[in-house]
């Protein structure tokens, strides 16, 4: 198992140097860079832009400055923000902070509802709370995200930000809070970006596991434990949910891929200073280092749960953690 | 007799597996899937929608109406002022400034069709219509305006009025309130004018528009605005001697023009007068344009007809007939309009991205499945370094960096090519995998043995049997391409003003003011939500068609 996870590991190196490769290439394809409005200034001139050229290392070509932001990488430093002059990494922590907080709560939400939500109708076919589910999960499959994000501030701004606040991360007079009012506070702004994000997610889990688990129950094993005498709830819950509930881990990587893309949308729409808001400005700006910082962390992100969910996938199905040896 | 029936049935059910062919026996699976046939109806009416764009749009998509900045969508009457039947009509639309809030409503308004005056100069009676030539003044009338004086009055606790504020102001339309005929029923006389003695603001008479109670009004007429602040104190009145303000209106002049001459008639002029109502026409003229990029035409499903108002007020006069039956955006133009236009985008965008991603992943996802060894090992190193980065990351890096001067159609050709590429490296997986299964089974290995060439097995044997999944997955894919334009539009990245997306015109909606006073901003999202909801369900039904199971084979 150590062997695998190792393995992992050390395959995910190549991947993560092709992802920095590939997004400076990107980067260096757009016209233009940073410095393009003091070109513009007349108030700057010639020989300040170039002073300015050189300390950014803008003045070298693309593929010295991809090896000299590796480098430093490498080490430990991510370089400085062009527009706000500081450390990208003290820019990016909170954020970063702000995006987890949205990620994990959504996936809590997402797995906490859709999971029992599936099994219910999986054992409940065919009945009105079975189609009830089913139509409520295609309409969470198919509304945008940042139309129900629309909606949900429109709802928000309706009842006067009593029920649920319009937008923010915190409440204006937060500082003056409690340590516990604080938490709720946050709890309380997180809910609608939770929820705008998570419905998809949520539809799309109660819909596999509903599927895998009806699959699961007509298989000769239940029956055979069944006729067994077994109880009818372990039955269900120790042996039928169990392989049935393997494909929702597969899908636990791509759904955290899906939670950090969707929150670019959200958050900007719910003003949550994350890091999908982030890289919108960044790029707007040409902020080369905190674009890469951003997609380097985010798929850093994406490897790590995908990493997770194997080892949640070896932990639950023991037909795996015997291929992995 | 039941039983009858139902072997009946169970012979036209072998018969239709025998004799149909494929085709059939598909619409039949997906005539069963109550849902998804509802869906293709949808989703057919549409792509229609989006191809007669220019025809079923009442008002040019493009053209700005600042005067109607977020006008709400017009009531349509049916009913006119006598209250008879007149068909559907809408009227104009003036804006009204509440003087204490500043907020802006807008209220039905209307011009004079035509009017009888007494002209006490020349002692003639005459009839007045806008563009008509009139004989007794041997010119053409080219406009006319009102010159209304707007007053407002505070009320002290006996009841006696003192006028502090006067306000002149010269408009080219009247609301049914300044007018005094709100809710009224009026009579038309026997050569067909209403009589002006019904109409208390024609009749001379100052009109009551509105009663302010003293909450922030009084702050504000006693502190925030000198005018009446110092008429106030001249009165010597306080804040707490006075019961409630009172707005009226009177008319001053009515000023018609002519090609040679300018007339002012006084409110005792006037002899009859005629409201203009606008009928809503089917197959009228209206803006033209080009169908289908080359075929001229002016006709359009519904529309009324322009207003002839001219030059004093440059946006009461168009080419277009004004009418916002679904409201209007922050240039005012005309939702529907957009909405139809921004389909054509928002609609085709998921079909040309499909067509390019599927075209990449086959025949990647193809030769990486069928050749293996070291082509297989890049291309899966690639498509897997591409699902590292989160696509909406990548997707929202990769249409930054287009230059932002590009022309309309380039730049959405560019997007569709983004969109694809954020889409080939799932399907290229997928293909392969396929391939990989394919690759082993015997009809494969004997082509192989017979010797045929790659690319004829490649494409000939190996991708036809991946046709099932590939219908499928396009039909099902084809929602993130319409929802990625979106979002991109969304953020201010994708199709650019003055084009039409939904995205784009949903993005107005995100500052919290426009979205809770203009709620009519919210409907392309309603759409976006429709042709992703009826692309999931028809994509369902299709899969449950397309199950070689369901087709009896």
């Amino acid at each position: 198992m150590l062997k695998y996870i190792l393995r992992r590991i050390i395959l995910s190196i190549p991947v993560l140097l092709g992802v920095s490769i590939v997004s400076f290439m990107i980067i260096s394809l757009a016209p233009g860079d940073f410095l393009d409005s003091y070109r513009l200034n007349p108030a700057v001139n010639a020989e300040q832009v170039k002073l300015l050229e050189k300390n950014f290392g803008l003045d070298k070509s693309p593929v010295v400055q991809y090896l000299l932001w590796l480098r430093n990488m490498l080490r430990g430093e991510w370089g400085q923000s062009f527009t706000y002059q500081i450390p990208v990494w003290d820019l990016i922590w909170r954020r970063v902070g702000a995006t987890l907080l949205l990620s994990i709560t959504t996936f809590i939400f997402t797995w906490g509802i859709g999971i029992p939500l599936g099994i219910y109708a999986a054992l409940h076919q065919y009945s009105l709370g079975d189609q009830i589910a089913a139509v409520v999960g295609f309409i969470g499959l198919s509304i945008p995200n940042f139309f129900f994000a629309l909606l949900f501030l429109f709802f928000a701004a309706k009842t006067g930000g009593k029920i649920f606040p319009v937008g923010g991360y915190i409440s204006l007079d937060y500082d003056s809070f409690p340590a516990w009012k604080k938490f709720l506070d946050i709890v309380w702004h997180v809910l609608g970006p939770m929820i705008t994000l998570g419905t998809s997610g949520l539809a799309g889990t109660m819909r596999i596991m509903r599927g895998q688990l009806l699959d699961e129950l007509k298989q000769d094993y239940v029956e055979f434990a069944r006729a067994k005498g077994m109880p009818e709830n372990v039955v269900i819950y120790k042996h039928a949910l169990r392989n049935a509930i393997n494909p929702i881990i597969t899908a636990l990587g791509f759904s955290i891929s899906g939670l950090l893309g969707g929150a670019v949308l959200t958050e900007n729409v719910f003003g949550w200073p994350g890091m999908g808001q982030l890289i919108i400005e960044a790029l707007l700006q040409q902020d080369i280092f905190v674009i890469m910082a951003d997609i380097m962390l985010v798929s850093v992100l994406l490897v790590v749960g995908n990493l997770i969910a194997d080892i949640l996938l070896a932990a639950v199905d023991p037909r795996v953690r015997l291929r992995l040896g | 007799m039941a039983e009858e029936i139902k072997k009946e049935e169970q012979q036209q059910d072998v018969f239709e597996k025998q004799f149909l062919s494929t085709p059939q026996l598909v619409w039949r699976a997906v005539k069963r899937h109550k849902f998804g046939l509802v869906a293709m109806w949808i989703l057919l009416i549409l792509y229609i929608f989006a191809l007669f764009a220019d025809f079923l749009s009442p008002m040019d998509y493009r053209v700005q109406h600042i005067q109607y900045k977020f006008a709400p969508p017009m009531k349509v009457f049916w009913k006119d002022e006598t209250g008879n039947f007149a068909g559907p009509h809408v009227y104009l639309y003036k804006r009204v400034k509440d003087p204490v809030t500043f907020q802006s409503t807008f209220k039905e308004a209307t011009y004079f069709d035509n009017f009888k005056v007494y002209d006490d100069f020349s002692e003639v009676e005459t009839v007045l219509r806008i563009g008509e030539y009139n004989p007794d003044y041997e010119s053409t009338v080219t406009n006319y305006q009102f010159v209304l004086n707007y007053k407002t009055v505070a009320v002290d606790n006996n009841g006696k009025e003192y006028n502090i504020l006067t306000e002149t102001k010269t408009e080219p339309l009247v609301t049914f309130e300044e007018l005094g005929i709100k809710g009224k029923a009026l009579n038309k006389n026997e050569d067909g004018f209403l009589s002006v003695d019904q109409i208390p603001l024609l009749n001379g008479d100052d009109v009551l528009l509105s009663v302010e109670d003293r909450g922030i009004a009084s702050t504000f007429y006693f502190e925030e605005n000198y005018k009446t602040k110092s008429k106030l104190q001249r009165y010597n009145l306080k804040p707490e001697d006075i019961k409630e303000f009172r707005k009226y209106v009177t008319l001053d002049v009515i000023e018609v023009e002519t090609e040679d001459d300018f007339y002012e008639f006084f409110p005792e002029n006037l002899l009859g007068v005629n409201l203009k109502k606008f009928n809503i026409k089917f197959f009228t003229k209206g803006w033209e344009y080009k169908w289908l990029g080359f075929i001229p035409g002016n006709i359009h499903l519904f529309g009324v007809e322009k207003s002839k108002l001219p030059y004093f007020a440059e946006d009461y006069a168009t080419k277009d007939g004004i009418i916002y039956l679904w409201g209007a955006d922050k240039f005012g133009r005309d939702m529907i309009s957009r909405l139809l236009f921004g389909s054509r985008v928002s609609l085709t965008i998921g079909l040309l991205g499909i067509a390019i991603t599927f075209t990449i992943g086959l025949m990647l996802g193809g030769v990486a499945g069928y050749f293996g060894g070291w082509i297989d090992e890049i291309l899966m190193r690639l498509t897997e370094i591409l699902m590292s980065i989160p696509s909406f990351y990548l997707l929202v890096s990769l249409s930054a960096i287009l230059p932002s001067e590009l022309s309309p159609s380039v730049k959405y050709i560019l997007i569709i090519v983004i969109l694809s590429f954020i889409g080939w490296p799932g399907m290229t997986r997928v293909i392969r995998g396929m391939t990989l299964g394919l690759k082993e089974t015997e009809f494969i290995q004997a082509a192989v043995a017979l010797g045929y060439p790659s690319r004829r097995i490649i494409w000939k044997h190996l991708l036809p049997n991946t046709a099932t999944y590939v219908i499928v997955s396009a039909t099902l894919s084809i929602p993130g391409y319409i929802l990625g334009e979106a979002g991109l539009s969304f953020l201010g990245l994708g199709i650019r003003e003055p084009s039409a997306s939904w995205g784009l015109m949903l993005s107005q909606a995100q500052n919290i003011t426009a979205l809770t006073n203009y709620p009519w901003l919210l409907l392309p999202g309603l759409f976006i939500f429709i042709t992703v909801l009826a692309f999931n369900l028809f994509g369902d039904a299709i899969r449950d068609a397309l199950d070689p199971r369901a087709l009896g084979h």
